[in-house]
């Protein structure tokens, strides 16, 4: 049958087709060996990574509560509406279903595709939802609720928002939260993108106590990333509450009293270091901060000229003008034995050198003793207390009492305010001190800068006995005591006595303060915003000169009835003088804290 | 002379058709496997393993039709064959119906016809007829011939494109030639000629076919996309083990990660579920199967019968080899099918013609008795 030149002939004919077989069995064995035997888990726990996925479950963050529990910082669920597609068998069907969200709910259209377009270009899977509109009210959700039946694709989906329930009142010290910045991510590194992290304020510093812990979901998904069931690995836990020491009566006391202004009041339990009130004005609400405002509303925010982001209280430094003399007064009393019974004649101004240091009285105190001279704020006779003292003295004085350094209240953005030295100017202008500056500073003008919330603890230590606190946010059983005034008892007593009559007796600056029943003390202060004046320019009314040229009123006080103690420092921005700018402020806070619409601090 | 004689019977081989059957059904077990998608609603079954059946029966009666045609009488409608084929190709190219960017279909209004699958028995019953008038071994002038005659319809069906079908067609009648016998120095230049064009062919080839080369020798570099395929099919074939994951537990494919899992890959389907164990058992069972067939060509005793049974033996064996090998990871990625497991009805039909036509040669063999 076969015709054979067996040389010439590759093939060993039938043979040919066994060894094919064998060799077919012998490859594809040894290939299976390696793939299921030799390599069996390396590509096991592939397949079991291809389809397990861990996924956070959201842990809700620390409710936030004032001293009387009252909710400040909370957490609400809020409506999105998203499409998915998969559920619309055409996408025309997703477009009817979108025109007639906008149509109920009376959004623009254009606006509303334009959204969804971007989500399709995202590369957003058909079966997860496109969200096309966020934070939306519990009205409107309803609206879209009972005609979902002819909305096919559409979703309505909860999410949980950070609401502040107060507003703007206490903005400053709540701060708000958001999505995590990069920064952010970096310095908590259990943060990821779309998480929520607390942005300023308490929100911030708090952080880790009020950030609750993430749960864990074990999902299967398909290849499409379509999650097929899901189950929890691990509970999540919301985040520690937190009391703060703020009471939220007094606080949306003061902001309403404030509204119209630009300034900043602080009120103090002095025994505690309680801060009962914090303001500063104008405000935000950290409410539309938290869910995200549009950039443009973000650089109205923040180009606004009267900085309401800006906590006053404690990040804005400011000369601290006559109340300052209450730092030089302290000196003066441990320096000088006989302050009390020294006198000076004030004319109205001061000459030293060819250079003339008015009084803020232009015709003068006349003959004036150590506590007329803080009554009636004289500026002269502090003139000669500073020369006598030199700014050696006053510097190193002022920072013993905490001034030009931060308080550690528990606030981000403190500033720690400014005392001027001698080696500093030389250092900063190349230039020696100049003893007219030390008259300036004792005045406290010039260099001299403080923050509100400085002031108002530097009263906390006069009426304490001395003792320098630091002011708590928080409620906590622990007072922290960092440090003591450089100042007898005896003398303390002496100046509150003084304070007291700078608001009870005849000719104290603070006389607008004075309240039946309540025993008060308080030193004025007004604050140079342009630091020489012409002579004509004195002579105008207050509502005569530029609103940024005014200067700054400062008001601090005490009150004290019974058993109840408060300070309340007071600044208004560009406000004139102290008792006028800011007296009435501190005058009808004090009232309130002693009327029976307040329930006390306790 | 049909159905009267008892010799038929005598002399059918059961075993081949016992061996096709269980292939069969195996691949109908593992079909319904490969039909399961896992859904966020439950579980959705696509009912490839019944039309599989519907399919099978179909090709049955193939079968049974080649089996009852006396195999010679291929032989006068050789010719005819060729020509109806060639055109058919022709007719194709020009008017053909296009699936998924490959032109391979003619629409004969109740149903569509894949005229490859004609041209692969083409193929077979041609060269069979062409080396059974032959004497001594193949010369020059018979490769020529061979390669022109081959060379139309194939370049015809890579033209669809339909790679596979092309690739297989040549390696089957390749391995009829060296079957026959080529002379030692011919085999040797067409070697070199094959090596010498493999620059040419490569800078021809499609920019996608390159990558499934390039993605066979460094397969975790195109991870997300080129590679995807086969690596998720190495995944599948992995993961399954010695035991295997156990019947309809195959994640690979439940959850989709397998691509084209009831067609070129339904083979890692198998392995992931069925493991090493069964995979070795599936591999054996289809060496029986090759090995009846080379029974047959041992027992037939004309030379067209056993050439055409050599050319249907390398038709299988090539399908086996390069879809096991590509999804081993070992071959480049080819729509080439696994036979009796891909789902597919032109190519079951095929298959059971074809090997009714071995079946035939295997029954007539007591014709060359007397």
């Amino acid at each position: 049958m076969y015709t054979k030149n067996e040389e010439d002939i590759v093939s060993g004919r039938i043979k040919i087709v066994y060894v094919c077989i064998f060799l077919l069995f012998l490859a594809i064995t040894i290939r299976l060996w390696h793939l299921q035997i030799f390599k069996g888990n390396y590509y096991y726990v592939l397949s079991k990574k291809n389809r397990i996925r861990f996924a956070d479950i959201y842990a809700p963050r620390g409710i936030i509560y004032d001293r009387h529990l009252r909710i400040v910082a909370q957490n609400l669920p809020a409506y999105a509406i998203g499409i998915i597609r998969e559920d619309c068998y055409k996408e025309s069907k997703c477009e009817e279903s979108i025109k007639k969200v906008s149509y109920f709910l009376n959004r623009d259209l254009d606006e509303l595709m334009e959204t969804f377009n971007r989500g399709k270009k995202k590369g957003i899977k058909p079966f997860n939802p496109i969200i096309i509109l966020r934070d939306l009210s519990f009205e409107a959700i309803c609206k879209i609720e009972v005609r979902l039946s002819e909305l096919p694709g559409v979703v309505i989906i909860p999410y949980p928002t950070r609401v502040y329930p107060y507003g703007e009142i206490g903005a400053h010290v709540l701060g708000y939260v958001g999505e995590p910045s990069e920064k952010d991510l970096i310095r908590f590194p259990y943060l990821k993108p779309g998480d929520i992290v607390g942005k300023a304020g308490v929100e911030r510093v708090f952080e880790t106590e009020l950030r609750g812990i993430k749960g864990k979901k074990r999902l299967e998904v398909d290849a499409w990333g379509r999650t097929l069931s899901e189950k929890v690995v691990k509970r999540g836990k919301q985040g520690n509450s937190l009391k703060l020491a703020l009471d939220f009566d007094l606080e949306s006391y003061i902001y309403k009293r404030m509204e119209n202004k630009t300034g900043t009041c602080v009120v103090m339990d002095p025994f505690s270091g309680d801060v009962l009130a914090l303001v500063s004005v104008p405000s935000f609400d950290p409410t539309k901060l938290s869910h995200g405002i549009s950039k443009k509303e973000w650089i109205k925010l923040v180009s606004n000229k009267f900085h309401p982001l800006q906590n006053r209280a404690i990040s804005s430094a400011y000369p601290p003008g006559s109340v300052f003399k209450l730092v030089v007064a302290m000196l003066a009393m441990n320096k000088f034995k006989d302050i009390k019974t020294h006198r000076e004649y004030c004319p109205g101004f001061y000459k030293l050198g060819n250079r003339v240091f008015r009084c803020w009285k232009k015709w003068g105190h006349g003959w004036v003793n150590f506590k007329e001279a803080i009554k009636q704020s004289c500026d002269v006779y502090f003139y000669k207390l500073g020369e006598g003292l030199g700014i050696d003295e006053i510097s190193q004085f002022a920072k013993k009492c905490g001034l030009g350094k931060k308080t550690e209240i528990n606030l981000l953005g403190e500033s720690p305010g400014f005392i001027p030295t001698r080696q500093w100017k030389l250092k900063r202008f190349h230039v020696p001190w100049q003893k007219g500056e030390t008259l300036n500073v004792s005045i406290g003008q010039g260099y001299v800068l403080v923050t509100p919330i400085q002031i108002a603890r530097l009263i906390c230590s006069i009426v304490n006995g001395g003792k320098i606190l630091r002011p708590k946010i928080i409620m906590e059983d622990k007072t922290y005591v960092l440090g003591k005034l450089p100042v007898r008892q005896a003398y303390l007593n002496d100046l509150k006595k003084i304070m007291i009559a700078t608001v009870e007796e005849k000719h104290g600056t603070a006389n607008i303060l004075k309240t039946k029943g309540v025993v008060i003390g308080a030193k004025t202060g007004t604050a140079q915003v342009v630091s020489i004046k012409s002579d004509e320019e004195r002579k105008k009314n207050v509502e005569e000169i530029p609103y940024e040229k005014r200067d700054h009123a400062w008001m601090a006080s005490f009150a004290i009835k019974k058993d109840r103690c408060y300070v309340v420092v007071c600044l208004v921005e560009h406000g004139g003088h102290g008792a006028s700018g800011a007296g009435p402020v501190v005058r009808d806070v004090i009232r309130y804290l002693f009327s029976r619409r307040y329930k006390g601090h306790n | 002379m049909f159905p009267l004689d008892r010799r038929f019977f005598s002399h059918f081989n059961w075993s081949l058709l016992g061996i096709i059957l269980v292939l069969f059904t195996v691949g109908v077990i593992n079909l319904y496997s490969a039909s399961i998608l896992k859904l966020e609603s439950g579980i959705k079954l696509i009912p490839y393993f019944k039309k599989q059946l519907i399919w099978g029966g179909i090709g049955f009666i193939g079968y049974i039709l080649f089996l009852v045609l006396d195999y010679r009488k291929f032989r006068q409608m050789v010719l005819p064959l060729y020509v109806i084929s060639v055109i058919l190709l022709i007719l194709v190219l020009v008017v053909g119906k296009t699936n998924y960017g490959a032109t391979r279909w003619l629409n004969l209004g109740f149903f569509t016809f894949q005229p490859t699958e004609l041209v692969k028995l083409t193929a077979i019953l041609w060269t069979a007829n062409y080396l059974s008038e032959r004497v001594g071994p193949l010369g020059v002038k018979d490769c020529i011939k061979i390669g022109v005659i081959m060379g139309i319809p194939v370049l015809l069906i890579v033209k669809q494109p339909d790679l596979g079908s092309g690739i297989n067609i040549l390696l089957l009648v390749g391995g009829m030639m060296l079957f026959y016998g080529i002379k030692k120095r011919i085999l040797i230049s067409i070697f070199i000629i094959v090596l010498l064009f493999v620059p040419v062919v490569w800078n021809h080839m499609h920019e996608y076919q390159k990558d499934r080369i390039r993605v066979l020798f460094n397969s975790e570099k195109y991870k997300n996309n080129k590679g995807y395929n086969i690596i998720q099919s190495k995944i599948a074939v992995g993961s399954g083990g010695f035991w295997g994951k156990g019947f309809l537990e195959g994640t690979q494919s439940k959850l989709r990660f397998l691509p084209e899992k009831h067609t070129d890959f339904v083979f890692a389907v198998f392995a992931e579920e069925w493991g090493f164990v069964g995979s070795i058992f599936l591999v054996f069972l289809c060496c029986l199967f090759l090995y009846q067939i080379a029974r047959v060509i041992e027992q037939a005793k004309d030379s067209f019968g056993v050439y055409i049974t050599v050319g249907i033996f390398f038709y299988f064996f090539w399908q086996f080899f390069i879809n096991m090998g590509m999804v081993l990871g070992i071959l480049p990625v080819v729509g080439i099918p696994l036979p009796f497991l891909s789902y597919g009805g032109s190519s079951l039909i095929v298959n059971f013609s074809l090997l009714g036509l071995v079946s035939n040669v295997s029954m007539r063999r007591f014709v060359f008795k007397e």
